[in-house]
């Protein structure tokens, strides 16, 4: 069983749910932050998770917030960061790109898609 | 500007799209899937137990048929959550925008700092659909006045292809 820790950032409950259901049917292990500004409390917070993922659009602090705050620690500098938003343009990949994301997932995205992007990214893939 | 009775409708409104926005984020489907995907589990679980209690070729054929049928079930129901979540999560989005703008609009004259305009309801927008349907209303407004269309609001290119950046 792969316990890799994965923490996953989206202000919709369902959503939240659905990608914990989906990872951890996987063999992930999963954290959840309902907002960017939880989800930086988690990782200084010690938490080091293998990827994350985020969404973009959330309250308090949005995802493109979340990854600059994420980037500026040691511990999250090279920890790939996906993006799984409803954004889909130019400008929006650019910027989560500018901040540090590593992936791209516009919504609605296939589980299959989701955990096969997820694997690409681990530190341990290739 | 609106009238007071105007910013009483517009306020109105808003309150009833906040509880469509409301209504989408607690829809019960995608709860009913991921409870019927955990009776499946625990069922499937149970199985074994029957066919050890009545051993035999047919019993242990029919219960890993079972088993695999519930394990099928139980991933397509989950991929089936996760697709319906997203939707849900986008149609919540559109939602918020227009009820965030209506709350805008609505507001009381003393605490509206300057006008609301297209320009103000475009920054909301968290998706190009959103962009779309804005420059379609808004070529749509514009030829039906007989007026020239002022510039799009440029939704830009749209990046389709998911994966790394």
């Amino acid at each position: 069983m792969n316990m890799t820790t994965i923490l996953v950032l989206d202000d919709s409950a369902p959503m939240l749910m659905s990608l914990t259901r989906i990872l951890k049917n996987a063999g992930y292990d999963v954290e959840t932050a309902a907002n960017g500004k939880l989800g930086l409390n988690k990782l200084t917070g010690g938490l080091k998770p293998s990827v994350i993922l985020t969404d973009l659009n959330m309250p308090e602090m949005d995802g493109i917030e979340f990854i600059k705050g994420a980037r500026k620690s040691a511990a999250t500098r090279f920890t790939p960061i996906i993006v799984l938003t409803t954004e889909s343009s130019v400008k929006g990949r650019d910027d989560a790109r500018a901040a540090g994301a590593t992936g791209w997932l516009t919504k609605p995205t296939e589980p299959a898609e989701l955990l096969s992007t997820v694997k690409r990214l681990l530190p341990s893939h290739g | 500007m609106e009238s007071g009775d105007d910013r009483l409708v517009l306020a109105i409104l808003a309150a009833q799209v906040t509880a469509v926005r409301d209504r989408i984020e607690n829809n019960e489907t995608i709860d009913l899937m991921w409870r019927t995907t955990d009776v499946l589990a625990r069922l499937a679980s149970l199985v074994p137990e029957l066919s050890r209690r009545n051993p035999g070729a047919d019993m242990e054929r029919q219960c890993t048929a079972a088993i695999a049928n519930m394990t099928d079930i139980s991933k397509s129901l989950d991929d089936m959550a996760f697709v319906q979540a997203q939707r849900q999560d986008f149609t919540r989005q559109m939602a918020d925008c227009v009820a965030t703008a209506l709350i805008r609009l609505g507001a009381p004259a003393a605490q509206q700092t300057s006008r609301f305009c297209a320009a103000d309801l475009a920054k909301l927008y968290v998706c190009a659909e959103q962009r779309e349907i804005h420059d379609a209303a808004t070529a749509a407004f514009y030829h039906a006045s007989g007026w020239s269309a002022q510039g799009s609001i440029q939704p830009g290119k749209t990046a389709n292809s998911n994966g790394m950046l």
